[in-house]
């Protein structure tokens, strides 16, 4: 599978595998991927439910380990290292927007945007900082807690945090599938800003075509293989392919 | 429902043994008090039963004389008795406290605490308690037995000669081995030598006199029959009893002298209880909070809020009994354990079985399992008030009651417990005065702990600000995270509170009993030395003053003795002391006359005891003694002294007891004496003493303190308990809470935080938690100190409140959080990112 287009690699997949169980219950959430992600693009992951999605995501961020073969991050090779190195692996070269509960609630705003940083002992680039909280448009929200915040600036907070330390690549797991369609847009037109502006490599789960449509590639999974993948893609496109591929 | 309170039981494990140890320490504690006590009355009662056994009547004086023993009675009485219709046989016994044997290798054997005794021997072996096991009893006046323990654990053998310290030396020639009661049961860690009658009435000073006179009855004739027809032919003062009245005399005797250890154990017993009750009560509300999701469920079904408050209180039933019946096991466990400790101290307790009462089982069950209930009723009440359609919501909680109103009740709790402790300053009556002080210091910390919610963000965030400096991230974190459910915090640092609260009290307490006792010492007493008694309360020979008088570097030697009296026909306790040597070296504070006015035929009695007799200088006054009423006429009135309210002359004291035994000798180095020479000889005077000793003023001091810092230690390690139990209350409350925040801590996990760093971030929440408790009870404790210590009054005249010593506890509370802390951190840091992040 390579549609390399001469730009570096962020993030790669080679003949990854995952199982989960052993016996009758075995499953292979990831049945041999190969898979390239550029720097500075955006990438939509699409398919079905139990697809391996999420697994496929989880494996490249260093949440989760592989059972064969290998996965990059950069140069690093992700599958040498301990849950150590993989733990300082996302804490200074991964951002994470998550579909839902992506804040400490005992922080404010602006603690948890500034938390991996925190937990990094770096300093915080204000200017930085003041670009990408005012370009989510959660300035005035900044002292507040989680609590405080609609679903809609909670996920904008999230998506603050993911791009505040500057990460090599940001993982999205369906960020938008607890918002209304209004907030949704907005965190999306974000996202896309931040590819095209400060080129912001990014991969993104999604199940809404019109969501992927905002990415500059989408790659279809099914049974834990790549089955297709889609540059340029428009809503329709998209939703197309997938009754395709469920057909 | 009652299914699916089981099934709840069930669903936590981790959270059910850490609430039903809670329960199961208190309830131990509680069966534990119980057993022990009623173990050693019994010992006691078995001791008195094997005493008595044989003997129908007993005859002795109807007064008590030298140092609270019966007054002995004349010997010339006993043919009287003999002639009685229906006496079989009669013996005249002596004894004497504080006989000590020396061991072979010269070392005096000593025990800890329990009496050592000289007895007469008798062959009437219905009347002797003691029988010979080995050898034959001793029949001539250099001849000895002793009790089995004492031959063991000297190490005695018959035919040996053994040195005997009574009035002085003396050497005997070991005869015989005797058994107490027949049986191998012990003496409860006394010690007995047994001598021939004369020679123990000579050792006592009791020529032509005995202690008292035991009777057997001649078959048929009843005890309560035969006791009538002895008192008939008895001269007054001297009274006649049943062997059994006697024995149940005694009996009662020691079951009151051990009931203030009791109510003392089953205090701390409770205080453990009413920690448990908190844990429980948080347990709950916290578990109710969590699972209010699956109660709205239970309620959209079709559960009324009644049906859903009893699931709550079936889980705390079924948790109270499983609980309760393992704490009254735990307890006689307890118990046999305190046992072995006794006897590893030598003062070991005869094999009596472990008394285990239906009482014991009825307060401790009942106990256990009410307050358990008790403690989940609001809980339970709120789980009630879940609404149906909080099922259908993410995010409902409850709503957590005003904050504000809980402070003023809080807030009014604590100062109607002031009131109350102020208010014991006005009243009088010891008992309505201590029952003030306890309620107030119950209200004060339960308001203090109403108020804590209110006080947790301020402390939290003083106590967080260095953690957070040393921790970075980490430190925030917990320290946000001890803040976010103050009320949560709040009632776990309570329960710690409690226990250090009353640490505090102990260690005010004996901190100002020492300053004040320093202070009195200073005041009263201008003697260098000080001679007294190996083995407390055990009176000596006079000899031991008169061997320190010989040498020449000593100065004034102050004798005191103690005898009962009888005044107005109240028991009163009077003490002799020789003049003038003693008044130079003991100062009453007179408030009118002085030393050189008590002369024979006249004391000086207490200002308060006067005026409550209506006594002044000059008045006449009846002393009454076992050998009759004597005037006296009052020459001084005094205000403060350690000894009692009344002082003799030696010579009244010698001519109105038969018994001449000192309790404490007092010195002074002759002018200008190196004191240091002078201890030299006083040591060198008393070599043949073993059962005093003599400390210059510094080492009694030294030696007072280290006594009030075991009674502190007593006190903490019964304190312990209560703290333990608000341990586990921590544990419990952050194992829920890392349960509660699984998702969050998986987030911190995924965004880049180490394990290591998590565990961190909940042992700073777990600190600052117990640290909050460890400052208020340490405040609280202080507080209610300083008001006892000041009401007490009397020789507490200083207050001293022992800062380092409450620095260290406050230390101790910050390691009793890391502790606490081990468990849930490490459950926190183990966490699985992924499933964390994953979890509905
Ligand atoms: N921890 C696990 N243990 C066992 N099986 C798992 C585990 N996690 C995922 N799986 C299985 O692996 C497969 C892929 O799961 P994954 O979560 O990656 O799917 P997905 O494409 O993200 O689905 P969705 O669109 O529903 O989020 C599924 O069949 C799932 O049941
Ligand atoms: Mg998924």
């Amino acid at each position: 599978m390579g549609t390399t287009t001469g730009a570096a690699v962020a993030a790669r997949a080679v003949a990854a595998v995952k199982v989960y169980g052993t016996g009758d219950a075995e499953v292979r959430a990831l049945d041999g991927i190969d898979a390239e992600f550029e720097e500075g693009r955006f990438t939509a992951i699409m398919g079905p439910s139990g697809s391996g999605k999420s697994t496929l995501m989880h494996c490249l961020a260093g949440l989760d380990s592989l059972t064969d073969g290998q996965v990059f991050l950069g140069d690093t090779d992700l599958t040498g290292l301990d849950e150590k190195g993989r733990t300082r692996v996302r804490r200074d070269e991964v951002g994470f927007i998550f579909q839902a509960f992506n804040l400490v609630p005992t922080l404010t705003a602006r603690e948890n945007i500034t938390l991996p940083l925190d937990i990094a002992g770096a300093d915080v680039d204000e200017d930085w900082m003041s670009t990408v909280v005012g370009a989510v448009g959660i300035e005035d929200r900044l002292g507040h807690k989680p609590t405080e915040l609609s679903g809609g600036q909670q996920q904008r907070v999230a998506a603050a945090r993911a791009l505040v330390s500057r990460p090599k690549i940001v993982f999205a797991d369906e960020p938008t599938g607890a918002l209304d369609s209004s907030s949704g847009a907005d965190l999306l037109g974000f996202m896309r800003r931040a590819v095209d502006e400060y080129g912001q490599t990014t991969l993104m789960v999604t199940h809404d075509p019109g969501a992927a449509a905002y990415a500059d590639r989408v790659v279809f999974l099914a049974d834990g293989k790549i089955v297709d993948e889609m540059l340029e893609p428009t809503a329709e496109r998209v939703l197309d392919k997938m009754k395709e591929l469920a057909a | 429902m009652l299914t699916i309170a089981l099934k709840g039981i069930a669903a936590n494990k981790t959270r059910l043994v850490l609430t039903a140890l809670a329960i199961v320490l208190g309830v131990s504690f509680v069966s534990g008090s119980f057993v022990l006590s009623d173990t050693i009355s019994k010992t006691f009662d078995d001791i008195f039963e094997d005493v008595f056994a044989g003997t129908d009547v007993v005859v002795q004086s109807e007064q008590d004389g030298a140092n609270g023993q019966p007054e002995p009675i004349d010997a010339s009485l006993l043919p009287q008795i003999e002639d009685v219709d229906g006496v079989r046989a009669a013996v005249g016994g002596a004894s004497l406290l504080g006989v000590i044997p020396i061991e072979p290798d010269g070392e005096a054997l000593t025990t800890m605490g329990a009496p050592q005794f000289g007895f007469s021997w008798t062959d009437e072996q219905e009347l002797n308690p003691f029988e010979i096991r080995d050898g034959r009893p001793p029949l001539e006046d250099g001849e000895v037995a002793v009790d089995d323990g004492t031959a063991d654990q000297a190490g005695y053998e018959i035919g040996q000669t053994i040195v005997v310290v009574a009035d002085d030396r003396r050497s005997y020639t070991l005869v015989g081995i005797a058994e107490f009661g027949g049986t191998a049961d012990g003496l409860a860690g006394a010690t007995a030598v047994l001598f021939t009658l004369p020679e123990m009435q000579r050792l006592a000073g009791l020529e032509g006199r005995f202690d008292s006179i035991n009777v057997a009855a001649d078959d048929g004739v009843g005890s309560a029959e035969l006791r009538d027809r002895i008192a008939a032919v008895l001269p007054a003062g001297v009274g006649a009893t049943t062997g059994q009245d006697e024995q149940q005399a005694q009996s009662s005797e020691i079951t009151d002298q051990i009931r203030p250890v009791t109510y003392g154990l089953l205090g701390f017993a409770f205080v453990s209880l009413f920690v448990s009750a908190f844990i429980i009560f948080n347990t709950f509300s916290i578990t109710v909070a969590q699972r209010a999701r699956q109660m709205a469920l239970l309620r959209a079904v079709g559960a009324s809020g009644g049906q859903v408050r009893r699931m709550v209180l079936i889980e705390a039933l079924v948790l109270g009994v499983i609980a309760s019946v393992a704490g009254l096991f735990l307890g006689l466990l307890l118990a046999a354990g305190l046992r072995a400790l006794f006897a590893a101290i030598g003062a070991e307790l005869p094999s009596t079985a472990l008394q285990f009462l239906p009482r014991t089982w009825i307060v401790a069950l009942a106990l256990g399992i009410g307050i358990t209930v008790l403690a989940s009723y609001l809980p339970a009440r709120r789980a009630s008030t879940v609404p149906p359609v909080a099922a259908m919501r993410a995010d409902f909680s409850f709503s957590s009651g005003s904050d504000g109103a809980r402070t003023a009740i809080g807030a009014g709790l604590a100062i109607l417990g002031i009131a109350l402790l102020g208010l014991s300053f006005v009243v009088s009556g010891t008992l309505t005065i201590i029952v003030l002080l306890a309620a107030g210091a119950l209200l004060l910390l339960l308001g203090v702990g109403g108020i804590a919610a209110t006080l947790v963000r301020p402390l939290a965030a003083v106590i967080g600000w260095p953690l957070e400096r040393v921790f970075k991230t980490p430190g925030k974190l917990g320290r946000e995270n001890a803040m976010r459910n103050p009320r949560r915090s709040a009632v776990t640092a309570a329960a710690l509170m409690i226990g250090l609260a009353l640490v505090a009290v102990s260690a005010v307490g004996t901190s100002s009993l020492n300053a004040s006792f320093s202070a009195l010492l200073e005041d009263q007493f201008p003697a260098a030395f000080i001679v007294s008694p190996v083995t407390d309360e055990s009176p000596f020979s006079p000899e031991a003053a008169a061997a320190i008088q010989r040498e020449p570097l000593v100065g004034p030697v102050g004798q005191a003795r103690e005898g009962s009296f009888r005044i107005d026909g109240d028991d009163k306790t009077l003490t002799g002391v020789n003049l003038p040597d003693f008044g130079e070296l003991h100062d009453p504070d007179f408030v009118d006359g002085g030393w050189g006015d008590l002369v024979p035929g006249t004391v000086a009695i207490r200002s308060s005891a006067a005026e409550d007799l209506g006594l002044s200088v000059g008045s006449e006054v009846t002393l009454a003694f076992a050998g009759g009423p004597r005037p006296f006429t009052v020459a001084a009135l005094y205000d403060e002294s350690i000894f009692g309210d009344y002082f003799i002359t030696l010579d009244d004291y010698q001519a109105n007891y038969a018994v001449q035994q000192d309790v404490v000798v007092f010195a002074n180095p002759v002018e200008g004496a190196d004191p240091d020479a002078a201890q030299a000889q006083i040591e060198q005077a008393l070599a043949p003493f073993p059962q005093v000793m003599v400390q210059n003023e510094s080492e009694f001091k030294e030696d007072l303190e280290a006594n009030l810092n075991q009674l502190l230690s007593i006190v903490i390690i019964l304190l312990m308990f209560a703290i333990i139990i608000a341990i586990f209350g921590i544990v419990n409350t952050l194992a829920l809470s890392v349960f509660e925040r699984t998702r969050e801590i998986g987030l911190l996990r995924a965004v880049g935080l180490m394990p290591r760093r998590v565990r961190t971030m909940i042992i700073v929440e777990s600190v600052i938690v117990s640290v909050i408790g460890g400052v208020l009870g340490l405040a609280v404790g202080v507080v209610l100190g300083a008001v006892l210590i000041e009401r007490a009054g009397g020789f507490l005249t200083e207050l001293s409140i022992p800062i380092g010593l409450l620095v260290v506890f406050l230390v101790l509370s910050a390691v009793a959080g890391v502790l606490a802390a081990i468990f849930p951190a490490r459950r926190a840091a183990r966490l699985d990112v992924l499933r964390a992040i994953a979890q509905e």
